[in-house]
């Protein structure tokens, strides 16, 4: 029923339109995390504010996404996507570290939003794992997946950063 | 890769519903626009009955206030983003700059079945229990986390808005950067086109915030969080949990996206008019550099003047100076497509049509809308103003009727495009006239209102102080039945001009833009043979062989001949 079908013939004007086309998905996610920014930073002043402390596994991740970063980079993808993989799990037991101390969504308004960015990045991680897989078939330039796959671990480097120092 | 692509698609499915031609989906949005125009404005024209004659309307409180946040949500994104930021960006972007689609014709679709279940979740949320949102259209808390379960669906809506708005935006500035046709540098795009790159950006730029601030709605309406809600709030006599929140940070997230989207409809409002206006005053726009600049310094200011919708909220006075300041810079652009748009009429023989009616009203609209605009971008004088009908005034001129009357421009104007026919132009005036009238009346009185002390979102006004301008109430009230009883002639223009309106060739305007040169309408692929190139500039009008123009599309004349 639904016709496929390329409005563009040239190969090179694909390969730049699909530059621009992850560019502005780029500054996109970029406003996205910024506005959580603001809003952290305003929220943190408020007179509840009570850091929680940040569950280990979150940084275990971290280093995950940093690994798999590299990995890319010599171009193995499969073991990227693996680690991308491992990533979302390890972030599940993030989770669970949190409730065993007692930690769930409205428990503190730091823990609030350490689990909606969690969540909202891990979004964006996944669309990076379905690039990755489109890439390993074929069917995604690797070199635009790669752009997108660092700036995801970069920003999961940037939200630990955030909640822990800020 | 081959060309075996181009045959037009062959099932009726695939070609007229899950089509992937920008085309098609231009219209898709159109005329879904168009249907929930119905209800939008349906619903002002009811609740003006109960401004008008309280007590007649058969509405409660509760549901006049939901009437009005339906109206504003319904009539904002609904309708105006649909028709003129995504219908025509659609239809006219690849087009105006020479390319057989929009760079991703799937997501193009995509974006198009998103809206769709956006349109049935806010049209569902009416029949819920609670009825539909009633916070406003600006859905602040903490009443709209407290608020029934229609304040859920309107946020679901809201963010399926939002992702298919992104989509066709993402769409349009790929298509614009790197799909133009050889010789169509960026600033031989028309007008439209550039207004069309200018409001994607920024719509790309300032949609997430609200997505953020949607997301932190939803967890403390339904997670239990205290992002937005602060300490000690006691609803129907019983204390809620939450603690700490700030409602202030709400508005700033609310109004980051809110401003630029004002930008967002209004910028490609203008750029039609330069176009619709270059082809019946058979000269160029004036200032055609001007203007692209000045498309672009309201695109970077319009980013970072929100505040001015927040001075009575709550905020550092220095803060308040600021935004003040900024606002009031933005006048100078803005005044820049103002006097362009005049300085093309100057001296100029105008051929009027109903198009070119509409866009010289636009004009008008913009002058007068904009004058309000001055008094409440100064943080001084909007304390008076805010939340009175001087407000209401002051925004329907710039996002309801330039905006309005810039899409009837290019319905008028692009319609032999689409459907290879013309509208009936008797009925298109009546229309035109049946739609200025009313409109400035309308929202110039509201002004008035305002200054008398009218709030708005009022069910009632009934104020000892209110009486002089009571008076007016009723005027507007039928005024605005008149101007919806003036759309039904437009239904009736559009739906049998489709079928019955008088052929149209490929280009009845005499335009020089790169749309004419393809058939009305135009086929799959838009150009049946190759693309069209662009040796030349956009409007080049005047005498150079036997026409008084030159199309963007043609070889120019060699200077020794």
């Amino acid at each position: 029923m639904i016709v496929h079908y390329a409005a563009i013939d040239d190969r090179e004007q694909r390969q730049s339109a699909a530059e621009t086309l992850l560019f502005f998905l780029l500054a996109g996610a970029a406003m996205l995390f910024a506005t959580f920014t603001a809003a952290y930073l305003i929220r943190r002043a408020g007179p509840d504010w009570t850091p929680v402390p940040l569950p280990t596994a979150a940084f275990i991740a971290a280093g995950l996404l940093v690994l798999s970063s590299v990995t890319l980079h010599v171009k193995r993808l499969k073991v990227t996507i693996a680690l991308g993989v491992l990533f979302a799990v390890v972030q599940a037991i993030a989770f669970r570290q949190l409730a065993q101390a007692g930690v769930y969504l409205a428990t503190s308004p730091h823990g609030s939003f350490f689990i909606m960015l969690t969540g909202v990045h891990a979004v964006h991680v996944l669309g990076g794992l379905l690039a990755l897989c489109a890439a390993a078939a074929g069917r995604a330039r690797v070199g635009l997946v790669a752009a997108w796959w660092h700036f995801v671990g970069g920003l999961w480097i940037y939200v630990l950063f955030m909640l822990k120092a800020l | 890769m081959t060309m075996d692509h181009a045959h037009a698609p062959p099932s009726f499915w695939s070609r007229y519903i899950f089509s992937q031609d920008h085309k098609v989906i231009g219209i898709q949005y159109l005329v879904t626009a168009m249907v929930m125009g119905i209800v939008g404005a349906g619903l002002s024209v009811w609740f003006r009955v109960q401004l008008a004659w309280p007590g007649t309307a058969g509405l409660s409180p509760e549901q006049y206030l939901s009437f009005v946040t339906m109206h504003g949500t319904i009539m904002i994104f609904f309708v105006v983003s649909l028709a003129l930021s995504s219908g025509f960006a659609n239809f006219l972007v690849p087009l105006q700059v020479g390319a057989r689609d929009m760079a991703y014709p799937f997501l193009n679709m995509l974006s198009y079945w998103t809206v769709v279940p956006a349109c049935l979740l806010m049209l569902a949320s009416f029949f819920v229990q609670g009825g539909a949102a009633g916070g406003g259209w600006t859905a602040y808390p903490p009443l709209s986390v407290i608020a029934p379960f229609g304040m859920t669906m309107w946020l679901l809506a809201m963010a399926l808005f939002i992702a298919s708005f992104t989509m066709s935006s993402l769409n349009v500035v790929t298509t614009i950067f790197n799909l133009r046709a050889r010789g169509m540098t960026l600033m031989r795009m028309p007008l439209t086109a550039w207004s069309y790159l200018v409001a994607s950006v920024i719509g790309l730029l300032s949609f997430p915030a609200l997505t953020a601030a949607a997301i932190m709605l939803l967890l403390d309406r339904h997670g239990g969080t205290s992002f937005y809600m602060p300490a000690g709030l006691v609803v129907s006599g019983k204390p809620l949990s939450y603690a700490g929140g700030t409602p202030l940070l709400f508005q700033h997230l609310f109004w980051f996206l809110g401003h630029p989207e004002v930008y967002v409809l209004v910028l490609p409002a203008i750029g039609i008019a330069f176009d619709v206006i270059a082809a019946n005053t058979r000269r160029p726009p004036h200032g055609y550099r001007i203007s692209v600049y000045a498309l672009i310094v309201i695109a970077v200011l319009g980013m970072i003047v929100w505040g001015h919708h927040m001075f009575t909220s709550g905020m550092n006075p220095y803060l308040g100076k600021y935004f003040t300041v900024a606002t009031l810079t933005i006048t100078f652009p803005f005044a820049a497509l103002g006097v362009n748009l005049v300085a093309s009429l100057w001296k100029a023989k105008l051929r009027i049509n109903t198009a070119m009616l509409f866009a010289l009203g636009l004009i008008s609209a913009i002058g007068t809308g904009g004058l309000g605009g001055l008094y409440l971008g100064n943080a001084a004088a909007d304390i008076h103003f805010h939340d009175s009908y001087f407000v209401v005034g002051h925004f329907h001129l710039m996002i309801g009727v330039v905006t309005m009357l810039g899409t009837f421009a290019a319905i008028y104007h692009w319609f032999p495009k689409m459907f290879g026919r013309r509208m009936n132009e008797p009925l298109g005036r009546v229309h035109f006239w049946g739609t200025i009238v009313p409109a400035m009346l309308i929202f110039t009185l509201m002004h008035f209102q305002g200054l008398g002390g009218m709030m708005r979102r009022y069910y009632e006004n009934t104020q000892v102080y209110v009486q002089p301008v009571q008076g007016l109430n009723p005027v507007i009230s039928i005024l605005a039945m008149v101007a919806f009883a003036a759309q039904i002639l437009f239904f009736v223009n559009f739906f049998s001009s489709i079928f019955r309106g008088a052929k149209s060739e490929e280009n009845p305007w005499q335009a020089t833009t790169l749309e004419w040169s393809a058939p009305s309408p135009p086929p799959h692929l838009n150009w049946p043979g190759e693309l069209p190139e662009a040796p030349r500039d956009p409007y080049v009008y005047g005498t150079e062989g036997e026409t008084d123009f030159q199309p963007q599309w043609a070889e120019p004349q060699k200077a020794t001949k």
